[in-house]
């Protein structure tokens, strides 16, 4: 009996410990499943839906929550439900794409920083303070005017204001390590400088680095909803989430569900993704132990 | 001492350059300049009616020829002329900027006295009930969108219940007494304090958590000390002292959420203003906020490391 444990204890690899890990983190499995559910609900919702997202209707123009709209027509008759599943497909997609540009910028910036040294990690560093101490959102308002607010120019300028936190993790990881045996033991076999860094010293930043790239994607989601319903994010008639927010507040007294309805989904979503990264910090640290 | 603050302080000139420069380019370069504006407006329009026009506000001329124009006149403390107020950018901003200072202000220290205390008390009682209800609201409180919250807040209060007005600025009221400003400040405030009061309870817990088992508090206990005066003298003191380095961190953040609370409830400040300029394509303007923006998230960088050779007799400035 005992042998079986150790030796089920001995195959397990370190992402089935992290999946044993998270399934414990009751919080974090939901907001997993949530946030699956989410995901699945615009992109395969589209396919079922009656309504025509482009076609406007005055004669159907805000419709209360009813059985043929279940979340209601905003002020151009458009059905609600289905907006919100394509304007969930593009602020998803808005913030995954973000979430993946950063870490790759993050994640050049932060190792050439940190493996390199030096006046290079000297200029480096200074120069993400400075992207650091600039308020990003009315910079994000100039720059919203380059590129005329399609969905590849919002990725492209959220994704500069983004990756600072990430650069800096992995500079920081990288600096801890890079003085480590294993490290120096690569230098010694005449392993080149590339070689080092992406096989031996980046998998050791994984863990900070997805969880650090979670909540990028929740910044990003966030921005991406800020700037559009500022009216410079993505233009209409693509919708996202922080876009139909914009017309809300002047039907507030009449409509409350246009300012509720794409407002909750924003939240939801946003709140499953802070907690799926609350429970990957501690899922991916090997520290955490076990206990069955 | 004064040394350093002198040098720390000509440290921060070449950031607040640098970010005008590229503040500068970007507006610069982006589509549709005011002369860009006249020229849709106005097809009919000579070509040497807009040469003329180019040359009289030095259009012409190349970028950093212009820029240097731009900050020769602001050195002399001209910061140039609104294009939308008709009025020199200099007698609108000072109103702007202290209705944002108000704003921000009011909601930094609204933050720190809610999340202080939630923060050492939830670090006292970790796993309690309390603990794991005041986790779970900083969770809500992260991942709430500033401008929904807004909006929320609108539904509730003043659609609703009809206790607040949903928007608009104390001044603009014939009584400003006490009340009046309540009634239109508490609103916004609370907007804007929701994201850092949500963080910075969870800093706080963690920072307490951190030196209540340290060596200095377990003598404290040990020598018979009131535990209130433990806490309080001797925990706390050191839990606060990263609070600084994080509310200077947090400034920038501030600034952006100010933008979107002063837009969402027409408080007239900097945020509302940076708005209108960018839409509008005022320049001078837009400039003037930025080099505001910039000046105040360096003094606060410098307020904290001096604030922090005071408090940390470990950090030894050089």
């Amino acid at each position: 009996m005992a042998s079986e444990l150790i030796r089920e204890q001995q195959t397990r690899t370190y992402w089935q410990d992290v999946w044993q890990r998270l399934r414990r983190h009751r919080v974090a499995l939901v907001a997993l499943i949530v946030f699956g559910l989410i995901i699945l609900y615009s992109s395969a919702g589209p396919v079922f839906s009656a309504h025509s997202i482009s076609k406007t209707d005055l004669r159907s123009r805000l419709i209360a929550p009813s059985s043929e709209h279940y979340f209601g027509t905003d002020e151009l008759g458009r059905d609600i439900a289905l907006r919100i599943m394509v304007g969930g497909r593009v602020s998803l997609f808005v913030g995954f794409s973000v979430a993946l540009v950063s870490l790759v910028i993050g994640v050049l910036i932060g190792s050439t920083s940190g493996y390199f040294g030096g006046n290079l990690d000297s200029v480096l560093m200074r120069f993400t303070d400075i992207m650091l101490s600039i308020p990003s959102l009315p910079l994000l308002l100039i720059l919203s005017r380059y590129g005329g607010g399609s969905v590849f120019s919002i990725i492209l300028i959220l994704s500069a204001f983004s990756w600072m936190g990430l650069a800096r993790i992995v500079r920081g990881t990288i600096l801890s390590i890079k003085q480590r045996d294993f490290v120096e033991a690569a230098h010694m076999t005449g392993a080149r400088n590339s070689r080092i860094v992406f096989r031996h010293i980046l998998p050791s930043t994984l863990a900070p680095v997805i969880v650090n790239a979670t909540l990028t994607l929740g910044f990003a989601i966030i921005a991406e909803s800020s700037l559009s319903y500022l009216g410079l994010g993505v233009q209409p008639p693509t919708p996202t989430w922080g876009q139909m927010l914009i017309g809300a507040q002047q039907f507030m007294e009449t409509a409350p569900w246009l300012a509720l309805i794409p407002g909750v989904f924003l939240f939801v979503t946003l709140l499953c993704i802070n907690f799926l990264g609350d429970g990957l910090r501690d899922a991916l640290d090997p520290k955490m132990t076990l206990q069955n | 001492m004064s040394q350093y603050i002198l040098r720390r302080f000509l440290q921060m000139i070449p950031t607040v350059l640098l970010i005008t420069v590229a503040v500068f380019w970007m507006l610069k370069l982006a589509p549709g300049d005011p002369l860009d504006l006249l020229l849709a407006g106005n097809p009919d329009i000579s070509p040497e009616h807009v040469e003329h026009i180019k040359k009289l506000y030095g259009y012409d001329r190349p970028i950093y020829e212009q820029y240097g124009r731009w900050l020769w006149q602001v050195v002399q403390g001209n910061l140039g002329y609104s294009r939308i107020y008709h009025r020199p950018v200099l007698s609108i901003i000072p109103d702007r900027l202290l209705n944002t200072l108000i704003l921000t202000g009011s909601s930094l220290v609204l933050s720190l006295l809610v999340a202080i205390p939630i923060g050492v008390y939830t670090a006292l009682r970790q796993y309690s009930i309390l603990d794991y209800f005041f986790s779970f609201v900083s969770f809500f409180g992260i991942a709430m969108p500033v401008f929904w919250f807004g909006l929320i807040l609108i539904l509730l209060l003043s659609v609703q219940l009809k206790l607040l007005p949903p928007g608009g600025h104390y001044s603009l009221e014939q009584d400003a007494g006490l009340f009046t400003v309540l009634r239109y400040s508490i609103m916004p405030v609370i907007v804007l304090s929701l994201f850092s009061m949500a963080s910075w309870m969870r800093y706080m817990r963690s920072g307490m958590l951190e030196v209540i088992h340290e060596d200095y508090v377990r003598t404290a206990r040990a020598k018979g000390l009131a535990e209130g005066r433990v806490v309080v003298r001797h925990a706390l003191k050191n839990a606060l002292i990263p609070m600084v380095t994080l509310i200077a961190l947090s400034i920038p953040g501030l600034i952006s959420g100010a933008v979107l609370t002063e837009t969402i409830f027409s408080w007239p400040g900097m945020g509302r203003l940076i708005y209108d300029s960018l839409i509008n394509n005022d320049f001078n303007i837009a400039m003037a906020v930025f080099l505001i923006f910039a000046f105040l998230v360096a003094l606060f960088n410098l307020a904290a490391d001096i604030l922090y050779a005071f408090i940390d007799p470990r950090v030894v400035y050089t």
